[in-house]
């Protein structure tokens, strides 16, 4: 109860801010080094984040150690749900697909936006308004209609098979989405769909805040384009590749809508990832306890994960 | 010079197959919303007439005048409150020296990773305690909340990346930060909020899970995400070219915003000072 | 280290947060132990509903509801004029998602629609949150035609810890289950007669193959349906008497029997022979039944619940069956239509009561089958729209009569749905075998029956 309460309280009266280890005169040098006016605009955000995020993951991580049905008395359970987890076979293979997922969400649509958004650095681009909404189209579709729009495409009967068979390669055609061999590349596409628009506005933002000296600079260097962009553009681009890269890592880990919606984890078990237990656990079998231990350990994986990635890419914060 | 020719032709023909690779999913479910009720859909057909039967059939059983009002109020104040917030905050992180602001940093990585499929039924315990469900705060309150770590992260990467001198010599001309922030930042940080809040407008308007369990019993309050959901979401029965057409329904309004918004953050950043 | 200190007031801060959120989650609502409301033991007059005054008649229901509601509420609100009602439909899954927690909230709904099984009747009652029926159904007497085996799917114990026994929590004038659809000029020009038993249906599709026909269309990218074609051969098999007590979860039986296997090995060898045509995983029910109505398939096992759009999508040109067994009865994958529940906290009971009763009278019978439904209401009065219809209400009649309902599989547990269509997909793609797809079946079974027995233990303990 120290930090958290902290920024709650601290700016209305910052003699009641005691650090977690008290030392003499600790509330002396914080009052003469004036820290109160940042918790003054922290204090509005705080507020929220902490009623309406950190509050009820703490509730999370408390009923992971009940076995609750969402509605009636739990009962204590300890670490039982996360013991279960451990013994649970639907899980490493699970966590292999999510392996897939943030490689085909994350990797590649930052790949891709970044060699977009380099050449629009480069080139003075045509109709660049039109391009830019429509690459950032995928983001904003509802991720069921989405899905609508896939499951169609890689109907047997669908665009896809019937250009496969316009070039000749009618032997490929197949219900991708059904088949256990495809269903995972399959549904991994769609991510990859989904999220390389996200990433082009991001980089496409950033790319207009680099000076354009830099770049005459660079080309008075004598920089061809492709080390105009690793010098110039890339390490300008840092701050936005972290954002992108852990939000599209995130959604990679987390996210169960596009396949809920795709394959609902199948054919068999070949497409499911934790974040479909979570759901299940908390809204079909109504084993909330288990749900929720599941989303405590998927909560600490992203955030070891993505706090390497934030590290790599930005260096050492400030 | 060749060189940049070719280098224009190439950039652009990549970027006509990134648009039409990005367009043609929702192309295939426009058709398909604008097809005969009940036709057969096949590989690349385009339906000979259009017809508006799905559209008004999705209207009317989705409940869609109410529901897209709902979605509006309910993402406006989603955008707006969480960009004051975020601001500040942002603000904060970016200029001001304080202890634990490595803490406070990973507790909202924390909030920006967690998967809240499980999160949202304590969620929904609390906000009944607090008499709110089915109403619209339910719909607004978490979602600020839910959004406040990326509009952080998001504004406090703007701020650090404005020129030091820009600031140095208001602070020299004797501003206050907050007035740093009013009269000099702010007016800057007009496109990167532009697009912020496209960002977060969208987040707020395709939000479905919150939307169902939050607010279960009040059609008043119902958003638009819900509506399509009420066509994708049935075993059996389900009509494709009617969802599709509710999916569209749902996808309209967003895509003129943006770009009707993106006009203006163009405009923005040309007039603006962003480059020194 | 600096970094090692800020961690640590991190996971300090997080345990503040924990014990914020102390207190055991769910608190207060403890385990149904019993109603004690008011009961009903005379029929609800017009007289006795005008005296709860104007009142709205609340209503959550799924959204293939509408049309029968569309129908219902003018004629009840003629009837009781002081009663307005107001509907609220939602798609299936969003209403199972979201149905427990609405009908706990404290403006909770008069009447409301679960679904049979563990899922989502199961917490309902256990939670109290709706009133047994006991009373409505002697006082109406609806179990003159609905069979015992047919009621089981709404009996709870008190708690609702055991299902298939105890009072009866819900009701539905309607019935759905499986069957065979075939496309009537394919039959012809095959020369083959709509099958009447098991052992003609088989011929049949080994007649249509052999003419290059694909015997049967099947979509399994929900990964039910196929399940359910698994269900109409065991149902030749198994007698329903032994599916219903291992779906109740009664202790020692098992699904493992010889009938069960032996269906799980007959349609797998329909699928590696290619009887289900190419990528039925990847198509939808929907789309399967599109494309059975577009001509591909000669016979199509699907709900019954599909004859009104075939009826209208392939002109009249589709008939119904169900094979029956040696003895000539019949049995398959069926229930009752999702249940009509009324909530314990109704201020408007007897409303809610003579809303049940329009919906189960033989008046409102031929409305049903008008909206497309199958009434088990009305008997013999009902006029179907179309041949294949009354194919549907005739079947449906006689395997109510056979006490036939074999419910379906994913009732026995909570996990059971997902159980089930993974191991039908693994079974269909050779990649378990029949024996496994039992087995696989009995051991989620066993697990969750473990489970039941320490909640119910740990419920007594404390």
């Amino acid at each position: 109860m120290t930090a958290v309460t902290e920024a709650r309280t601290g700016a209305s009266s910052p003699e009641a801010e005691v650090p977690a280890r008290p030392r003499k005169g600790a509330v002396a040098a914080w009052a003469s080094r004036q820290y109160w006016p940042a918790y003054l605009y922290l204090l509005p955000g705080a507020v929220f984040y902490v009623l309406f995020v950190l509050g009820p993951l703490g509730q999370t991580a408390w009923i992971s150690l009940f076995r609750w049905d969402g509605l009636t008395e739990g009962r204590w359970a300890g670490l039982d749900n996360y013991r279960d987890l451990f013994h649970d076979g639907r899980i490493p293979s699970a966590l292999a697909h999510s392996l897939v997922f943030v490689v085909a969400y994350a990797f590649l649509p930052v790949a891709l936006g970044l060699v977009l958004a380099g050449l629009m650095s480069r080139i003075k681009v045509r109709g660049l308004t039109f391009f830019r909404a429509v690459l950032f189209l995928p983001q904003i579709l509802a991720t069921v209609v989405v899905a609508v729009s896939w499951r169609w495409i890689y109907d047997i009967d669908g665009p896809l098979n019937a250009a496969l068979r316009a070039v000749g390669l009618g032997g490929l055609t197949r219900a991708w989405l059904g088949d256990y061999d495809t269903a995972l590349p399959a549904v991994a596409v769609v991510g990859t769909w989904v999220m390389y628009g996200l990433c082009m506005v991001l980089f496409l933002a950033g790319v207009q805040k680099i000076p354009t000296e830099r770049y005459e600079a660079a080309r008075l260097d004598g920089a061809g384009p492709i080390r105009e962009f690793f010098a110039v553009t890339l390490p300008a681009l840092r701050g936005e590749i972290a954002i992108a890269l852990v939000l599209t890592i995130t959604y990679a880990l987390r996210n169960f809508d596009l396949v809920w919606n795709t394959t609902a984890g199948g054919p068999g078990t070949s497409t499911t990832v934790p974040s479909v237990f979570i759901y299940q656990g908390a809204f079909i079998t109504r084993e909330v306890g288990g749900a929720a231990a599941i989303s405590v350990c998927l909560t600490a994986v992203v955030l070891v994960v993505t706090g390497v990635v934030m590290r790599l890419v930005r260096g050492k914060e400030d | 010079m060749p060189t940049n020719r070719r280098h224009t032709v190439i950039g652009h023909a990549i970027l006509v197959i990134a648009a039409i690779v990005a367009l043609y999913p929702f192309v295939s479910v426009l058709l398909l919303a604008f097809s005969e009720p009940g036709t057969k859909r096949s590989g690349f057909t385009i339906p000979k007439s259009l017809s508006f039967d799905n559209f008004s059939e999705a209207w009317h059983r989705g409940l869609f005048s109410h529901a897209l009002t709902s979605s509006l109020i309910v993402a406006v104040a989603v955008v707006v409150g969480t960009i004051v917030l975020a601001t500040l905050a942002g603000y904060a992180f970016a200029f001001f020296p304080f202890p634990f602001k490595g803490l406070f940093l990973l507790l909202l990585l924390v909030g920006l990773v967690m998967p809240y499929e499980a999160t949202v039924i304590p969620l929904y315990y609390q906000l009944k305690d607090w008499h709110l469900t089915n109403t619209y705060w339910a719909l607004i309150l978490p979602q600020i909340g839910l959004s406040l770590p990326f509009a952080v992260f998001w504004m406090r990467t703007f701020f650090v990346s404005t020129p030091t001198a820009l600031r140095e010599a208001a602070s020299v001309d004797g501003a206050s930060k907050f007035r740093v922030l009013r009269s000099i930042l702010l007016p800057m940080a007009v496109p990167a909020i532009g697009t912020l809040a496209t960002l977060l407008f969208l987040f707020a308007w395709n939000e479905f899970l919150l939307a169902l369990v939050l607010v279960p019993d009040n059609p008043d309050v119902q958003t638009a995400p819900l509506s399509l959901s009420f066509f994708a979401g049935n075993r059996r029965n389900s009509d494709p070219g009617v969802t599709a057409a509710a999916a569209v329904l749902v996808a309209l309004p967003i895509l003129i915003s943006y770009i009707a918004l993106q006009r203006r953050m163009i405009s923005g950043m040309l007039a603006g000072a962003v480059k020194e | 280290m600096k970094k090692l200190r800020l961690t640590g007031a991190a996971g300090v801060a997080l345990a503040g947060l924990l014990v914020a959120g102390c207190g055991v989650p769910g608190a207060g609502t403890t385990a149904s132990s019993g109603f004690d409301g008011p009961r009903i033991t005379e029929r609800v007059t017009p007289e006795d509903v005008a005296k709860l005054g104007d009142t709205t008649l609340r209503v959550l229901a799924d959204a293939g509801e509408e049309d029968t509601l569309n129908a219902l509420v003018p004629l009840y609100e003629k009837k009781y004029p002081n009663v307005k009602v107001k509907v609220t439909t939602k798609g299936f899954d969003d209403l199972m998602k979201t149905v427990v927690n609405t009908l706990s909230g404290d403006d909770a709904p008069d009447l409301a629609q679960g679904n049979q099984g563990y899922g989502t009747d199961g917490p309902l009652v256990k939670a109290g949150l709706i009133r047994p029926l006991d009373d409505v159904l002697r006082t109406y007497g609806w179990e003159n035609f609905l069979t015992d085996g047919t009621l089981k799917q709404w009996r709870w114990s008190a708690g609702g810890t055991i299902f298939g026994a105890g009072s009866l929590y819900g009701i539905s004038p309607v019935t759905e289950y499986v069957g065979v659809f075939y496309n009537t000029d394919k039959l012809a020009k095959l020369g083959i007669e709509p099958p009447k038993t098991y052992a003609e249906f088989t011929a049949a599709l080994d007649k249509a193959k052999a003419a290059g026909e694909q015997p049967l269309m099947l979509g399994n990218a929900e990964k039910y349906p196929a399940s359910q074609v698994i269900g109409l051969v065991q149902a030749q098999n198994t007698p329903s008497r032994d599916i219903r007590s291992w779906l109740a979860g009664v202790p020692g039986s098992a699904i493992t029997d010889a009938g069960t296997v032996d269906a799980a090995r007959t349609v797998q060898d329909w699928a590696g022979r290619g009887y289900f045509g190419p990528g039925y995983n990847g198509i939808s029910a929907d789309d399967a039944a599109a494309k059975f109505a577009q001509g591909q398939g000669v016979f199509y096992v699907a709900g019954s619940w599909n004859a009104p759009s075939l009826q209208e999508s392939m002109n009249g040109r589709v008939g119904f069956t169900l094979p029956t067994r040696p003895d000539g009865t019949r049995a398959t994958v069926g229930s009752m239509g999702l249940g009509w529940h009324i909530g314990t906290k109704t201020k408007n009971l007897t409303a809610s009561v003579a809303f049940l009763d329009m919906l189960m009278s033989d008046e409102f019978a031929q409305n049903l089958t008008d909206v497309g439904r199958t009434p088990v209401t009305g008997h013999g009065t009902v006029k179907a729209a179309s041949p294949v219809v009354e194919q549907v209400n005739g079947i449906g009649t006689k395997l109510l009569a056979d006490d036939g309902q074999n419910f379906y599989l994913d009732w026995a547990s909570t996990t059971m749905y997902d159980t089930v269509g993974a191991k039908t997909q693994d079974l269909l793609d050779r990649r378990t075998s029949p024996e496994g797809f039992a087995n696989g079946l009995q051991d989620d079974w066993k697990a969750f029956q473990q489970k039941q027995r320490e909640d119910a233990a740990a419920g007594a303990g404390s």
